[in-house]
């Protein structure tokens, strides 16, 4: 059941009676009550540009909720809106400004570009702060279409916006609004005929003012077209000189992100194309302050980049000196394509830095740079107390290999033979069961040199399988050598199997057995048990 | 067969055909004014009634567009139920009150004040009052 003052603006608002706008005008003349509230809500319902702009004029006195309504009837008042934008009234353009940038009607940037063109006029300026205001949140629009837009879809308004830009641009010369310039930078995108032309022609009327807008605008959609020009096939060289000239810290944020995704072969060439970066002189944005992930990212843009190696070296210097743990151990990295004095110092300071990253990727180029004193470093590196510092050592001395030592050991002196065997030990882990496999490898010579290796590393507890094994080997010479081999581990087991042995039909190896078993008599005795403790 | 048929009822209205022409012949009666004064009253007279007929239409539908303050009082009036006699004493505060139109009666409270009310009107105070409950 409706009031009688609801009847009576129902009435009002469905009534095809203009005769209803003056009623309304007379009850909207009141300052506040049912009545004032009625009239208002009933006015906007209508379409009457004359009780719109009535409305209006009075959009400073509303509150919250009157001017909710107003938003509310977007749509029904932009006649009213467009008529306030060419008035000379400065509170009713003013209100009017207000409510379209309340509102976002797009639909209006046609109007205020052409009074942002008109010089003369005393509201061409903050019409073109509208727009350039107004454009901004179309943009914002455009990059996260989650934040939602209940007036349309927002490519649509893109374009006639777009339009409506180029248009005015073509007038740049005589107007030069700069916020134009602005407003188009900030919805043009990356493929946009008109800015690459602009870009291409330093003769443009515009090339100045976009210059100008590209590398001082703070606004990430800015960031975004340049990281996106940088990514396009062919980057105009105006572009790069500015991304080198860009010295702020959230624009080469943006720039360091682009190195979080994988990266084009467009991209790739485009960064060879960077011949500098202004931000690695400038004293406010020094790399060590940088975030750890971004020193990270920042290597890998110097890397990438076509800058000279002093400045590379320079950079990389500052970042192992003060940089973050993992920026110390990727410039580290970075260091390995650098040769010379320089470098290896940096890595030999690298090497005592606290951080085991650090010190891992120091120690993997020590070997390859062959700086005097080397050997006696890794050597102590491979006893770390860090894992991953013994991984990068034993990968720097990865020649130490038991294959290699095998292959290399009858050319090595005795001195030789126990120097290397014992680095051979702490470099490969995977030597013993090599040398087991040695045991069973056909050739008589190899077998013996498994014996003697054995000997040599003082392995033979761990090999006693093997050797006793090697007891009824066919060849009698390996018999020996593995009998006598036995005399250094006297437990129950390698008793038995030397007893056995001792009657062999090779007179040398009862002879060696024998040895052996006379060497048994002078260690107290042990037991199975004890072989296993000891072995353990 | 069709033709047999077609020419058998030409041939049944025959002597009407005979008289069709005679205003038209010099030997016949000549055509006088007084002739044709029925039709033309007739005419007159339906012309008459379409005209009203449209003008009551169009005093009475309000869904047409138009900018008529008297049909939007009426308007008004009809859709709070006010007999005729409401509507007149409405029309006399609006003239009193110098509104610009009757209807804006309906958004000025003020003008039902008893206090507010011109010598004239004093005796339709109470009614006022009434009325006033009714449309506020």
């Amino acid at each position: 059941m409706k009031t009688p003052i609801e009847l009576t603006f129902d009435v009002l608002a469905n009534s095809r009676n203009e005769s209803a706008n003056e009623v309304l005008l007379a009850g909207f003349e009141q300052k506040s009550g049912p009545l004032y509230l009625g009239a208002l809500k009933t006015i906007l319902a209508r379409r009457s540009k004359e009780t719109h702009s009535a409305v209006i004029k009075r959009w400073h006195d509303f509150d919250e909720e009157e001017r909710e309504f107003v938003i509310e009837a977007r749509g029904r008042i932009s006649g009213a809106l467009r008529d306030a934008l060419l008035t000379d009234d400065s509170v009713l353009f003013g209100n009017a400004c207000q409510i379209i940038e309340l509102m976002a009607e797009y639909d209006l940037v046609p109007n205020l570009l052409t009074l942002a063109e008109h010089t003369s006029s005393p509201h061409a300026a903050d019409a073109a702060a509208l727009v350039q205001r107004l454009t901004a949140n179309l943009s914002d629009l455009l990059q996260s279409p989650a934040i939602g837009n209940n007036n349309g879809d927002p490519q649509v308004f893109r374009k006639s916006v777009l339009d409506g830009l180029k248009r005015s641009l073509d007038r740049f010369r005589y107007h030069k609004r700069t916020e134009i310039l602005d407003a188009f930078c900030l919805i043009c995108g990356p493929d946009d005929y008109l800015l690459l032309t602009i870009l291409d022609d330093p003769h443009h009327p515009c090339f100045k003012g976009i210059c100008q807008v590209l590398a001082s605008s703070d606004y990430p959609t800015i960031h975004n077209l340049l990281a996106d020009l940088l990514q396009s096939e062919k980057a105009p060289a105006t572009i790069l000189s500015i991304i080198s000239h860009r010295t702020d810290r959230e624009f080469i944020c943006q720039l360091l992100g682009l190195f979080d995704q994988e990266r084009t072969a467009a991209f790739s060439r485009n960064l060879k194309r960077l011949r500098s970066f202004s931000w690695l002189n400038a004293p406010t944005h020094r790399l060590s302050g940088f975030e750890e992930q971004d020193q990270l990212r920042a290597v890998q843009l110097l890397s990438a980049s076509g800058v000279s190696s002093d400045t590379k070296l320079d950079a990389i210097e500052e970042l192992v000196i003060n940089g973050e743990p993992a920026g110390r151990a990727t410039a580290c990295d970075a260091l390995a394509e650098f040769s010379g004095d320089h470098a290896n110092h940096l890595i030999l300071q690298a090497v005592y830095d606290t951080a085991p990253q650090v010190q891992a990727a120091a120690t993997r180029q020590l070997r390859d740079r062959h700086i005097p004193g080397t050997m006696p470093l890794l050597s102590d590196l491979l006893d770390s107390k860090h894992e991953e510092v013994r991984c990068s050592a034993r990968e720097a001395l990865a020649e130490f290999s038991f294959e290699n030592f095998v292959k290399t050991y009858d050319g090595l002196s005795e001195e030789a033979r126990q120097t290397t065997g014992n680095l051979v030990q702490r470099v490969d882990e995977e030597y013993l069961p090599m040398l087991k496999e040695e045991f069973t490898s056909p050739g008589v010579k190899r077998r013996l040199r498994a014996i003697e290796i054995a000997l040599l590393l003082e392995v033979v507890p761990f090999v006693v399988d093997n050797l006793i094994a090697l007891l009824t080997d066919n060849d009698h010479i390996v018999r020996t050598a593995a009998a006598e081999a036995l005399r250094y581990w006297p437990v129950p087991e390698v008793q038995a199997a030397l007893e056995s042995a001792a009657h062999d039909r090779s007179a040398a190896v009862q002879n060696a057995a024998r040895s052996s078993l006379t060497v048994f008599a002078s260690y107290e005795p042990t037991n199975s048990t004890g072989f296993a403790e000891v072995q353990q | 067969m069709m033709d047999a048929l077609t020419s058998n009822f030409l041939l049944a209205q025959f002597s009407r055909w005979e008289r069709l022409g005679d205003g038209f012949r010099r030997s016949g009666r000549p055509l006088e004014f007084s002739d044709l004064v029925p039709y033309i009253v007739a005419l007159l007279v339906l012309g008459g009634i379409t005209a009203a007929f449209v003008t009551y239409r169009r005093r009475n539908d309000l869904g047409r567009p138009c900018t008529d303050s008297q049909k939007l009082f009426r308007e008004l009036c009809l859709a709070h139920d006010l007999d005729r006699s409401a509507q007149k004493l409405l029309g006399q505060l609006a003239e009193a009150f110098h509104l610009a139109q009757p209807s804006e009666v309906f958004v000025r409270p003020r003008v039902f004040s008893p206090e507010q009310l011109p010598e004239h009107l004093q005796d339709e105070a109470a009614r006022i009052a009434e009325l006033r409950q009714r449309l506020f």
